[in-house]
């Protein structure tokens, strides 16, 4: 049977260009070239990088999050959109506003990690992330009353949640080298000592996290009356 | 050690594959072998990328990229390598494994065992 190949018996090059686009960086040039290795039809290579290319992703994803440091820019991106939204009359009323102002930082949150997530490997400040949610933000400001806050708090809880983003990057080194869900197992046993700054950020992002939801739920149930 | 040291079956296939394929070992003769292991059950190349990155991850493995070649249109290969953290564990799961496969003739006896030892002997040639 004859394979369909490019010039130089590998994959169609807009197969192998795909593949690329889609591997973060960090793992495209190994599993691209092990790819290429093992290719014997465009069918076939197709099938391989749809069954490994997703997990090769969350693989990445699962690297790059660092728990700690992600819960504390959500609640950060959070506060900035809730203080954004007192800007206009009507942002924190009704049932749901509390709720519909976590929308955007959702979104942005989104966005860094996907940013993280395609970084450079070398990259340890984190400013893709923050380049992905910046693009978000913009995202976000441009679709404006169409979504669920309107434009100005969108604009200004964009800006404040980039600006607590890039604060707390600059503060706390960053990559899938820093990431102590992926590495803290390893620096355990080899008894490298943790920055002491980042011991304890975990924990101290998941009590901040309980208080603000408490805090989400004290805010719907009392404009429900149902506490005073 | 803890339990967080414990192996899983794919992660011993893997950390085995590694250790056999010594200084050959990156991601497609991984793969090979630890189809060869797991045989007849089929493993994917995902499956495999995302388990060393885990290993490396607890610091059982780690790696390396080598030159580019020509045959991989210009790519690196990267090369794992067991770390001593990851050679004790998989000492430890081997060990384990000995204990019950130990208790398993115990119980059915040394026959039992040399016919599946046969069994699984018989099909390598086929395949």
């Amino acid at each position: 049977m004859k394979r369909a190949k490019s010039e130089d018996g590998g994959p169609p090059r807009w197969m192998e260009a795909l593949a690329a686009i889609l591997l973060p960086p960090a793992c495209r040039e190994h599993i691209l070239g092990d790819m290429r290795e093992r290719y014997q039809s465009p069918g076939r290579y197709f099938i391989e990088g749809a069954r490994a290319i997703p997990f090769v992703i969350l693989s990445r994803v699962r690297r790059v999050a660092n728990g700690g440091t992600l819960l504390l820019e959500a609640m950060g991106m959070y506060a900035a959109f809730l203080a954004a939204g007192r800007l206009e009359e009507g942002n924190l009323a009704g049932p749901l506003a509390l709720w519909r102002l976590a929308v955007p930082p959702a979104a942005l949150l989104c966005a860094l990690l996907l940013g993280d997530t395609y970084a450079q490997p070398e990259e340890r400040d984190g400013r893709s992330g923050l380049l992905y949610a910046g693009f978000a933000a913009l995202a976000v400001a441009v679709a404006g009353d169409s979504l669920t806050v309107s434009r100005w708090v969108a604009i200004a809880g964009g800006g404040l949640s980039l600006l607590f983003v890039a604060g707390v990057r600059l503060y706390l080194p960053h990559g899938a080298g820093h990431t102590p869900l992926a590495t803290g197992l390893a620096f355990a046993r080899r008894e490298t000592p943790v920055a002491g700054r980042r011991r304890h950020l975990p924990e101290l992002s998941a009590v901040v996290a309980i208080l603000v939801l408490l805090w989400l739920f004290h805010q719907t149930a009392r404009f429900y009356h149902l506490v005073k | 050690m803890g339990r967080q040291d414990s192996l899983g079956q794919f992660e011993q296939l893997v950390l085995t594959a590694i250790l056999t394929l010594r200084d050959d070992a990156y991601g497609v003769s991984i793969h090979a072998k630890v189809a060869e292991l797991s045989s007849p059950k089929p493993v994917s190349l995902g499956a495999v990328y995302v388990t060393l990155d885990r290993l490396e991850d607890k610091g059982f493995v780690k790696s390396r990229l080598a030159d580019p070649t020509p045959e991989r249109g210009g790519r690196s290969k990267r090369y794992y390598q067991l770390e001593a953290l990851g050679e004790t564990a998989l000492q430890e799961s081997a060990v384990t494994a000995k204990r019950i496969w130990d208790a398993f003739c115990e119980v059915l006896g040394k026959d039992w065992a040399r016919e599946l030892s046969g069994k699984r002997w018989r099909k390598e040639p086929g395949r």
